[in-house]
């Protein structure tokens, strides 16, 4: 029920995100709005379940991204263990934390995809880039914070209609 | 008999190699497995579709009644008459040209102009920044199969790189891994087009005493044996002619606005060579 509810909530960032999105010009530096999503089940749910509902939803990136495929299942999973080790030393609910996580969690993606174009692709890293890692970034700080704590009451209002028993970590 | 620390460590070093390794094979062939990508973009694709739909009633909606219903209708008549139209002048001069420079060969053969196209809807676009692709909603059921070039009115759009039974997934020009065959039109200088970014194409190879100028216009050559030839690109938008190197670094503005795609063309290529005897 659980990874059905959280691959649910992800495939719904998923639409919103190669649908919606695109619409506006605005948007057009928007982050990985799973990455919210990767950073909450980090942070809130154990190992065994937010690592197969991460996998899945990184797969699923990947059969609709022209990147390397693979590459938004890896970062996620690092992205998963990084945020699993970064609240050992601060509190999953801390502010400066939730105003940085989801900034920090896009950085870590863009390296990844940075490190594997430039390599593989031997190019230069053109302007664009780097004004879509600056749009990201801001877009991250700006809006990081309230997707978190969106997800954190769809999660209590699902736990406190379907779940009895649920660990709650970090 | 290992300690829960140096049970991490490993586990961590393991997945550093896996990574290193995953990100090596696949970022240099860019393959979708079949199985998982077809389930997936079956279960995915729908929803999308249905997404687009509701966003373009909407906007439809929004078109139609609120601004001049007529002159709406007026407009999308006019610029689809008006596409059709620029593609047959640039089909002319194409013909015109070829004409000009007939010589006395000893095999002189026709290449077929007359491709099966298939109107497609774009229902879903890249969920990265990275990389740039779109979903269209035709797939094998309807003809459409792996390596049929894209394209609209003003110009390429890309190439298929997936397809399932009913969806399938194309590569941008304007993604770094895609590239095409190219000539300037007035010179005929060849090189190749790569995609650069959203803005601008690289037009690679031109050798450095093929006189282009700005404002040029790019078509593809046909000799990739992907596009047709004199399908448009874009126009040469700066020259740099650097003081050592065979080739010029050319920049070249896209014709099409990949941003504002909403339905595109699928040129159904034969599987019949080109040139028989």
């Amino acid at each position: 029920m659980i990874y059905f509810f959280y691959l649910t909530i992800g495939l719904c960032l998923i639409i919103i995100e190669t649908t919606i999105i695109p619409l506006f010009p605005i948007f057009n530096r928007f982050y990985d709005l799973l990455i919210p999503l990767i950073i909450f089940l980090a942070a809130h749910k154990p190992i065994n379940n937010g690592l197969f509902i991460i996998i899945g939803l990184g797969i699923i990136m990947d059969i609709l991204s022209g990147g390397a495929f693979g590459i938004f299942s890896i970062t996620y999973l690092w992205l998963f263990i990084f945020v699993r080790w970064i609240t050992v030393f601060l509190h999953a609910h801390s502010t400066i934390l939730l105003i940085l996580i989801v900034a920090a969690g896009t950085i870590i993606e863009n390296l990844f995809f940075l490190i594997t174009i430039v390599i593989n692709n031997n190019i230069l890293i053109p302007i664009d880039i780097l004004k879509t890692f600056i749009g990201n970034i801001l877009w991250a700080i700006i809006t990081g914070p309230f997707i978190l704590v969106t997800l954190e009451i769809i999660n209590r209002n699902f736990n406190s209609q379907f779940i009895k028993d649920d660990k709650i970590y970090g | 008999m290992f300690s829960k620390q140096l049970l991490t460590i490993i586990w961590i070093l393991i997945l550093i190699v896996i990574t290193i390794v995953i990100l090596s094979i696949n970022g240099r062939n860019q393959h979708t497995p079949k199985i998982v990508g077809g389930v997936t973009m079956t279960l995915v694709a729908p929803i999308q579709k249905i997404v687009t739909e509701s966003i373009k009633i909407c906007r439809n909606i929004w078109r139609n009644y609120f601004h001049l219903v007529n002159v709406a209708h007026e407009n999308e008549v006019l610029k689809d008459k008006l596409s059709k139209v620029m593609e047959l002048n640039d089909r002319l001069k194409e013909i015109e040209l070829s004409n000009k420079r007939l010589r006395n060969l000893l095999h002189f053969q026709k290449s077929s102009s007359h491709h099966h196209v298939i109107a497609a809807e774009v229902i879903g676009r890249d969920p990265s920044h990275w990389s740039k692709t779109m979903i269209i909603d035709k797939g094998s059921q309807d003809g459409v199969k792996k390596g049929f070039p894209v394209v609209v009115h003003s110009g390429i759009v890309g190439q298929v790189v997936f397809i399932t039974k009913y969806y399938s997934k194309v590569l941008l020009l304007i993604d770094h891994n895609s590239a095409v065959d190219a000539i300037v039109r007035r010179t005929r200088s060849h090189g190749v087009i790569k995609g650069n970014s959203e803005d601008e194409f690289r037009f690679l190879y031109v050798l450095r005493k093929e006189n282009v100028k700005t404002g040029d216009i790019v078509i593809s050559s046909g000799l990739d044996g992907v596009f047709p030839k004199g399908l448009r690109v874009g126009t040469v938008s700066e020259i740099l002619k650097t003081n050592s190197g065979m080739f010029q670094i050319i920049s070249v503005s896209p014709f099409v606005d990949y941003e504002k795609i909403e339905e595109v063309l699928v040129i159904c290529k034969s599987d019949k060579p080109l040139n028989t005897k």
